[in-house]
């Protein structure tokens, strides 16, 4: 076999694995006729690598538009699958994001209530209070504060800046007539607190906590959420693509005209 | 092609046709030709100055097809059964028509307004 007869098969093999390349539908329905045109052409060139050029040009150029035809007809599958994904993505992290929100919540239910019960039984204010002195800007133990009737405060196991904050009014009146609420306040910029109150015979018990460690967690679910998100909506733009090449799509109805 | 049945073709979104288009019409207007034979035939009507691949072909003969501009023959090559040949259908018939009367009201403007061909085609 000459060089020049290497070269053309060669050509022509390399062109034949191009062809793997076309969408499924297309590849079976013409390869047969391409690969013939090709052979012919190589047959009759003089400068056999011009013309393997020509193939290569004309290849890359066909696969643009074949895929191209098949990728613009098929975007609205892809939307659904990609509005499914953003759907169960953001649903797992707003059910996340609640169970660590109401969790968040749980010591200081039990320190609320009981405070309340002890107070209601006529216990000293003093010795209902923790130990130990809270700030609530920088530690995340919970705390609690005693507010009489009108809102003021009685006693305290927690400062900020060396004074007692006060929830917003408008929640003692809710819990004047509705015995309980679990709220989140942020009684300075960069700080927030969630809080359970409850009402008393002779005021209100506040058990706080600063929710730094909930917001890093929740902030972690998010990253956790959008990576999955982001993973998913790869793969599955990944499968969207490829699944012309390997027969899982078919051809929408095409342009003649310019 | 009378004026009325250009537009008529217009109207029906044949025209304008894509170069490929065109010319693979214009190929068949002499009669059925396989693949190959198209290619060819493009080049020599192109005065060798345009060069249709097979990816082109055949691409363009698929979406032709599905328009109607073409047809797939069922009967088979006495020198090579395995080829397939195609033929212009009634619609491309008529496409072609409308195309050439678009090109030459196109030229008969060029005319009128002085603007000369240049001296070899240029390729689409």
């Amino acid at each position: 076999m000459s060089a020049s007869q290497k070269l053309r098969r060669s050509i022509l093999a390399t062109y034949q694995l191009g062809l793997y390349l076309y969408p499924a539908e297309f590849r079976e329905c013409y390869a047969g006729e391409l690969r013939r045109c090709a052979t012919n052409m190589l047959a009759e060139s003089v400068a056999p690598l011009r013309t393997a050029l020509l193939l290569a040009e004309d290849l890359l150029r066909s696969l643009v538009k074949e895929h191209l035809g098949m990728t613009l007809g098929r975007v609205p599958q892809l939307a659904i699958l990609l509005t499914l994904t953003t759907f169960i993505a953001g649903t797992g992290y707003f059910i996340s994001q609640q169970v660590l929100r109401m969790s968040a919540n749980d010591p200081q239910i039990q320190l609320a209530e009981d405070a309340a019960q002890r107070l209601n039984a006529g216990e000293d204010v003093a010795r209902i209070l923790p130990d130990h002195k809270v700030d609530m800007a920088a530690s995340l133990a919970p705390f609690v504060i005693v507010y009489d009737n009108v809102g003021r405060p009685v006693a305290s196991s927690a400062s900020l800046g060396g004074a007692t904050p006060t929830p917003p009014h408008g929640v003692f009146e809710f819990v004047r007539s509705n015995r309980e609420e679990s709220v989140t306040w942020q009684p300075r910029p960069e700080v927030r607190i969630a809080s359970v109150i409850t009402r008393t015979a002779g005021g209100f018990v506040v058990a706080g906590r600063n929710m730094r460690e909930v917001e890093i967690r929740e902030g972690r679910v998010f990253k956790l959420a959008a990576l999955g998100w982001l993973a998913a909506n790869l793969a599955l733009t990944t499968i969207w693509l490829l699944t012309p090449i390997f027969g899982g799509a078919k051809s929408p109805q095409l342009r003649t005209t310019a | 092609m009378t004026r009325s049945d250009s537009k008529q073709d217009q109207d029906a979104g044949l025209t304008p046709l894509t170069p490929a288009v065109f010319h693979i019409l214009l190929a068949l207007a002499g009669g059925r030709k396989h693949g190959y034979a198209i290619m060819k035939e493009v080049a020599a009507d192109g005065g060798g100055s345009l060069r249709m691949g097979p990816g082109t072909l055949y691409g363009s003969l698929q979406r032709m097809t599905a328009a109607g501009l073409v047809e797939e023959m069922e009967e088979v090559s006495e020198e090579d059964d395995r080829r397939r040949y195609y033929r212009l259908t009634g619609a491309g018939r008529r496409a072609l028509g409308g195309e050439l009367a678009r090109l030459r009201q196109a030229l008969s403007a060029a005319r009128r307004k002085g603007v000369s061909a240049p001296a070899r085609n240029v390729a689409p």
